[in-house]
């Protein structure tokens, strides 16, 4: 039995090595942009960079995508196609940004003209846990709806955030609330006030950033209300 | 209880000598008697009365081994007879050549190797735990000789097993199924293992098989571009590769990703709908050299002893015409085929290729079917990067520079489990973690040109012949953070991205011939997951595919708890 069941491989297995090296394009030959151990950033820090396999002397430019005003770093790449180190400032406020280079053109890539990019990291993240909850399942009874959760970034508690709510009824908004997280990190909070219609409920919970951490934004599961 | 398991020996001897016979009715019986000996002295081993001496002074140690062996042993004998009596009855009804009548007799094929590797692979780890030394009564020296001969059980059965999880799902398949054969050449490394040498075009309709088309890369090239608009668009940039070209699109580590390129480009470019793609390299070939023989072809003789080197070394010597040599592996191909499918295969010659197969190699498999792929990720074929949670690291390495030098590449990798209670940026509680990865270039002097050729752009370094160029990747665990990177000792740059939701560093890396460096990843990596829950613990280092194993080793300073 087993060879036919080999034979499915065994065919072509032999095959191997039928290459024509000349023809060949290797992994590697487009410009890549490097950097060293990125992790770990705090708003403002710097961001060491090299740009290689480019053209000698072709300039190279970096940039945050979108942030007005943010840092730049340029360099002149060296007969060894690599740019000198090159650093950057981070934002000054957490976030996930984008670091870009400008267009390299074909004569200074070799191949297509190419902006490179990266996203990074600045700050620190921090997870949502929240969850919907009501004292009754049915509209008819006047329910009210509560929303109750945990901010925390690693083992420690995100306290004094604030923390928007959207609460949703079959993906529309039907009603904000804006609430702040305690020492612990914990928020919880009530829609009072509002007539509900039946269908399903879910709370996007979110936060901006700040000097500390990235904006965050998480849904909670389902609450059906009949 | 110990003169028990002698004469189960005894019956494994007489196994052995069945199975020299080839015949697998006659092995399935043999089985059967060595395991309901096993049995007897598992019952006398198990007893109560015998196991309050298991910690006796003198005799401790030999109730122990006989326990392990009497024990494990059963269950490696229970397994192995049912798999002989399945493949029998399948190689009787003739499988592969004739339509499949009883597609449940493949699926039990299919599981009961699963049953037998884990139950042989727990026998040898059972079996290196006993110090021999400490044995008496004439046991000390059949437990080293139990021990060298499970040993190579292991290995083989290690190599077997994916490739009849692969060849049974793909035979078991209903209607007509085309699978594209990727035959990666592990001597230029790609993410999946190699640069796709070569292919084969197989259907298979309801078990029986049928070789559609063959050919090498060149056809390929000739038949156009791929279009990879499908691809992930972050991806594109990381490895510099050119995705439209069909030796390039496997340089991540996640084998679907490639496999549905391949599947895509031949449906465009022939026209034909792939159900499947299979990747197999050198150390296939060397265990199926072992199943059909020796083959002679003009004036050059290949077994499976010489196997991996001739496809992977000696072929760019001894032809150095590139068509003569493409000619010399489809002749190779064509009599390895014709005997497969005439049955002139040896089951003793499989086993002990496989045993020996020292390569880094292993079948991967995708099917564009769920259900079927669903089944390829359960038998962990699929050659999936996962997405989980948890301690696990990938590393690949995809050579730069357009040449065959990975043949005498060799790695060595090292995942370390550090400290506790340290915060991941990511928002994770975490811990400290270390890759070190080492890399070695032994290519020796007086290759062929087309062997140690540079074909990526020079930038004015230094390049003596045998020198090459890899990109090492490592896949760091969901949501882990570079604290620091080094090449030999000092603080260099990678290229770093995100490849199915893991984080990755990628090492780009003159190597000149004779020399090794070493990179060190430091990282600090999360123990909880998005809902705050603990990750799982076990750890996976997960090394390429490649023509020379790599030495993989693994540590822990031991479990962390959430805060």
């Amino acid at each position: 039995m087993k060879k036919t069941i080999l034979a499915i491989s065994a065919v072509a297995a032999l095959a191997v090595g039928s290459v024509a090296p000349a023809l060949a394009y290797p992994a590697g030959q487009a410009p890549t942009l490097s950097l060293s151990s990125v992790s770990r950033l705090t708003p403002g820090d710097s961001v060491s960079v090299v740009v290689a396999r480019v053209k000698r002397s072709c300039n190279v430019s970096l940039s945050w995508n979108g942030v007005s005003g943010g840092d730049t770093a340029s360099s002149t790449v060296k007969s060894s196609g690599k740019t000198s180190v090159m650093t950057i400032a981070t934002p000054s406020t957490a976030g996930v940004y984008t670091l870009k280079t400008n267009t390299i053109s074909s004569e200074c890539s070799g191949a297509s003209a190419v902006s490179l990019s990266r996203a990074i990291t600045v700050g620190k993240l921090a997870s949502i846990v929240a969850k919907l909850s009501t004292n009754k399942g049915y509209v008819a009874s006047n329910p009210t709806v509560s929303v109750s959760g945990t901010v925390k970034s690693g083992s420690l508690a995100v306290a004094n955030k604030q923390v928007s709510i959207s609460l949703r009824r079959n993906g529309s908004e039907v009603k904000t609330l804006t609430l702040n997280t305690n020492g612990s990190g914990v928020f919880n909070g009530s829609f009072s006030g509002t007539v509900y219609s039946a269908g399903d409920f879910t709370a996007v919970v979110s936060f901006d950033n700040d000097s500390t951490f990235a904006a965050r934004s998480k849904s909670t599961a389902v609450l059906k209300l009949r | 209880m110990v003169v028990s398991l002698q004469s189960t020996m005894g019956e494994v001897d007489n196994l052995r000598a069945a199975a020299a016979n080839k015949d697998l009715g006659a092995i399935s019986q043999a089985l059967g008697k060595a395991a309901d000996a096993i049995e007897m002295a598992d019952s006398s081993a198990q007893d109560p009365l015998v196991q309050l001496f298991a910690n006796a002074p003198f005799i401790g140690s030999d109730i122990r081994a006989a326990s392990v062996v009497s024990k494990d042993g059963r269950m490696v004998l229970l397994a192995a007879e049912q798999v002989t009596l399945v493949a029998n009855q399948l190689v009787t009804s003739g499988i592969g050549k004739e339509l499949l009548t009883d597609s449940a007799l493949v699926t039990s094929l299919r599981d009961g190797m699963g049953e037998l590797d884990q139950a042989v692979q727990k026998l040898n780890t059972d079996l290196g735990k006993i110090d021999e030394s400490q044995l008496h009564f004439g046991l000390d020296e059949r437990i080293a000789s139990a021990k060298a001969a499970v040993s190579t059980f292991a290995t083989a059965s290690a190599r077997l097993t994916p490739l009849v999880q692969v060849g049974t799902t793909v035979l078991e398949q209903p209607g007509s199924k085309r699978w594209f054969v990727s035959i990666q050449n592990l001597a230029e490394l790609r993410g999946t293992g190699g640069i796709t040498g070569a292919y084969a075009v197989i259907t298979s309709n309801n078990g029986k098989l049928k070789l559609e088309e063959y050919g090498s890369d060149k056809v390929l090239l000739k038949l156009g571009r791929i279009d990879y608009r499908n691809f992930p668009e972050e991806l594109r940039d990381l490895w510099g590769v050119d995705l439209g070209d069909w030796r390039d699109i496997n340089a991540s580590a996640h084998a679907p990703y490639a496999a549905e390129l391949l599947a895509d480009g031949w449906q465009k470019v022939a026209g034909k709908k792939v159900d499947g793609v299979l990747f197999i390299g050198q150390g296939v070939v060397s265990q199926l050299s072992g199943a059909v023989g020796a083959i002679d072809i003009r004036g050059v003789t290949v077994d499976k002893d010489n196997a991996v080197d001739f496809f992977a070394k000696d072929i760019y010597a001894k032809f150095t015409n590139v068509q003569v040599k493409d000619a010399v592996v489809g002749e190779l191909a064509a009599e390895m085929f014709k005997r497969l499918i005439a049955g002139k295969i040896s089951a003793s010659g499989l086993f002990a290729a496989a045993a020996n197969d020292n390569t880094g190699d292993r079948v991967m498999a995708w099917s564009r079917d769920k259900s079927t792929q669903q089944v390829f990720s359960k038998y962990q074929v699929a050659g999936e990067v996962s997405t989980a949670f948890g301690p696990k690291v990938d590393v690949t390495v995809n050579n730069a520079g357009g040449n065959k030098l990975d043949a005498y590449t060799t790695l060595k990798a090292d995942y370390l489990l550090g400290i506790c209670n340290v915060d991941t940026f990511t928002g994770y509680q975490g811990r400290k973690s270390r890759v070190t990865v080492e890399i070695t270039n032994s290519s020796p002097k007086g290759l062929p040109a087309y062997v140690d050729m540079r074909l990526d752009d020079s930038f004015g370094e230094a390049r003596p012949k045998g020198s090459n160029r890899d990109l090492v990747t490592i896949y760091g665990p969901v949501g882990s953070e570079a604290e620091s990177i080094s090449v030999d000792g000092v603080e260099d740059f990678a290229i770093n991205g995100i490849d199915r939701n893991r984080p990755l560093w990628i090492f780009d890396l003159q190597m000149l011939p004779g020399t090794t460096k070493k990179i060190v990843l430091d990282l600090v990596e999360p123990i909880n997951d998005d809902n705050l829950e603990k990750v799982p613990s076990k750890q996976i280092l997960t090394g390429p595919v490649m023509l020379n194993a790599p030495t993989l080793s693994s540590s822990s300073s031991g479990e962390c708890s959430l805060r």
